[in-house]
């Protein structure tokens, strides 16, 4: 953290120690009565008055916001306008239409599919909006959206439209693994071989109550009727966490690792969670006597061997972080804080190439040597001393040049799912409202202005698939979700 | 010995539980009102936290006391949230504050932060204004702690740069 930055930290400490303390625990605890009524509703009333006025000075004014724009860099823009945002909680017209799956289910046909054109008339993307309660996630073609009653439902998007998806199956059991009690809720929703899970339970998922010695969670797995599941004894320590294939349609269970892992390996009283390589063929899993002295193993699961990785390691960079697979032959190593180096150990040769070495601002005078940091596991980004930004590969170890912005340590990226796009965000001269997405196959990065309706604010953003964005915006008054969908244009 | 009081305060050992509220009552009150932005409705869910802990306690394995009583607010509080969520909306910040019927400065903590994202928001807060280390925000959050530290520095970058902004008006 650099100076001006540790000055505001300190400064928000400062304010957070005027935070009023708890009140004095007065005889025993007992449940208050719920009050009847809060002081909210007349002001929320007031609060949609003033938005209401705002959003017709808005709709009267677009000049006001060309010119704010103006004062940056921008190669285009987009704006959704009211008309073109699809309502979920008040689709019109909804259709219903049979599925794949051989349901009737809701079909929500999207509105306008805006370009975000450049000066020079080139389509980079297309945008769709959709107004929702609540979006809670978007992953491998499934998009978690709430309703207006709150009621969490996953949809997909098919030809233009969202289409609501019924869960292939709800799992709600008691079960019990390696004599380890759990439950689990969840509803499973299947698209061709892609498996989404969704957390029915009620109990949080990180808490354990009086009636469960772990948490159990599913996760997709190698095939789309089977899932990981990872159990978590002891979860706040991470203390021993061990992962079993979950049959979706019969409930059964298959022990992989049992057959993989050494007894003593399996009765370690720290036992990390399984690192799988993308292909699922290999895994590296931490174990010891605490997560301190715990070694790495490197778990082959089709020769069902497992060995320590400090023998493939030969020497493993000293302060190194744990693993990140880089494909299915390459581990990346990376050390942790700053100055940063990092390494690249290919298994079949037991061969390391160095990436880079002492990437980072030297502590005195806060001299920009190199900067680094992680996109994926397949690619990071190096900043020189001058500002310019290189794309690392890290199987190849290439950097690539990647021109057109300004590179600073606040600048953010995420990559596309598959790695061909990289969604920029806070580099220098850029405003809040600024959407870059980098073309890693052409190294060019465009730049366009995303104008929200006006009290919305971004608030994440994550990739659907690997060419559609979505970005989460929030209404400041009333947490209301926009989200919009950025298709790029290869 | 401090690993074992909330157990005891489970058994009903009324000293074990009137030290942990002692202890770390503003932590959980604080990250209750982070979320929910509301006095009252914090100190409720302070209260609920410490008769949970008093209740149902049995699950507790060890591990940081700050971070499991944070993790019972925190999902109190979410909770609540929505709750509420399906009858009224949140007050905003500004409302909030209003409701508390103290003074403004009181919560300025909260006004700086509120530019912030809600997660990067609520690890502000639950590292300077509840105390949590990063360790035990990553176990509340369930997230690693290079994911904690990472957004934490962010979101405090974030503020840097809007200030920066702001000071140099440069923000709509």
């Amino acid at each position: 953290m650099n100076r001006e930055n540790r000055k505001l930290e300190k400064r928000l400490a400062a304010l957070a120690e005027k935070l009023p303390e708890a009140p004095k625990m007065k005889g025993a605890l007992s449940k208050k009565p719920e009050r009847a009524s809060r002081r909210v509703r007349p002001l929320a009333l007031c609060a949609a008055l003033l938005v209401l006025t705002l959003a017709a000075a808005f709709a009267f004014s677009p000049g006001l916001r060309g010119a704010v724009i103006a004062f940056f860099r921008v190669e285009g823009s987009v704006s959704p306008g009211e008309e073109n945002i699809t309502h979920l909680f008040t689709p019109a017209p909804t259709q219903r239409r049979q599925t794949t799956q051989e349901e009737t289910a809701q079909w929500i046909p999207l509105k306008a599919r805006l370009p975000g054109e450049t000066g020079s008339g080139e389509t980079v993307f297309f945008a769709q909006y959709v107004a929702a309660e609540d979006f809670l996630d978007a992953n491998r073609c499934f998009l978690t959206l709430a309703g207006e009653d709150g009621e969490k439902a996953c949809y997909t998007i098919e030809n233009g439209a969202l289409l609501r998806l019924s869960p292939a199956w709800q799992i709600r059991r008691e079960i019990t693994v390696c004599g380890i009690q759990g439950r689990l809720d969840y509803d499973v929703y299947r698209l061709g071989t892609q498996i989404a899970f969704q957390f029915r339970g009620e109990a949080w998922r990180f808490m354990i109550d009086g009636d469960r010695d772990a948490i159990f969670s599913l996760s997709p797995g190698p095939s789309a009727t089977e899932a990981y599941l990872t159990i978590y004894v002891n979860p706040q320590q991470e203390e021993w966490t061990y992962t079993v294939l979950y049959d979706l349609e019969s409930g059964g269970i298959t022990d992989f690792l049992a057959e993989c892992l050494p007894e003593e390996l399996l009765c370690s009283p720290w036992l990390g969670e399984l690192n799988l390589s993308p292909d699922g063929t290999r895994g590296i899993l931490l174990a010891g006597e605490s997560r301190e002295s715990a070694q790495s193993y490197l778990v082959d699961l089709v020769n069902k061997t497992c060995v320590p990785l400090e023998t493939l390691e030969k020497v493993r960079p000293e302060g190194s972080s744990p693993a990140v697979w880089v494909d299915e032959d390459r581990l990346l190593y990376a050390t942790e804080g700053w100055p940063c180096s990092a390494w690249v150990l290919r298994l079949s040769a037991g061969s390391w190439r160095t990436l880079f070495e002492e990437a980072g601002y030297l502590p005195q005078g806060e001299v920009c040597q190199w900067y680094y940091k992680g996109v994926d596991r397949r690619q990071g980004i190096l900043i020189d001393e001058s500002g310019q930004g290189y794309l690392l590969h890290y199987a190849s170890g290439e950097r690539q040049p990647v021109e057109g912005i300004t590179w600073n340590e606040n600048t953010s990226a995420l990559a596309s799912p598959g790695g061909r796009w990289i969604y920029l965000q806070g580099a220098e001269g850029w405003t809040e409202d600024a959407m870059a997405v980098l073309d890693t196959k052409t190294s060019c990065t465009w730049l366009f202005s995303r104008e929200l309706p006006k009290g919305y604010r971004q608030v994440s953003a994550c990739w659907y698939d690997d060419d559609i964005l979505c970005v989460q915006a929030k209404k400041e008054q009333t947490d209301e979700t926009l989200l919009c969908l950025y298709e790029m244009n290869p | 010995m401090a690993s074992g009081r909330i157990q005891r305060a489970a058994q009903g050992d009324g000293e074990a539980l009137a030290q942990l509220y002692e202890q770390y009552g503003t932590a959980v009150l604080r990250t209750a009102y982070g979320i929910l932005r509301e006095q009252p409705a914090a100190e409720d869910v302070l209260q609920e936290t410490f008769l949970r802990v008093r209740e149902r306690a049995g699950g507790y394995r060890g591990g940081s006391e700050r971070a499991y009583l944070t993790a019972i607010a925190r999902n109190l509080a979410l909770t609540a949230v929505e709750k509420r969520r399906r009858e009224e909306p949140l007050p905003d910040a500004e409302e909030a504050h209003k409701s508390t019927g103290g003074p403004e400065e009181k919560f300025a903590f909260f006004w700086e932060i509120d530019p912030l994202p809600p997660l990067e928001r609520e690890i502000v807060t639950l590292h300077l204004a509840a105390g949590l280390r990063h360790r035990e925000i990553a176990a509340v959050l369930n997230m690693s702690v290079s994911s904690v530290k990472k957004r934490y520095e962010r979101a405090i970058a974030a503020l840097r740069i809007r200030r920066e902004w702001e000071e140099r008006g440069m923000r709509r």
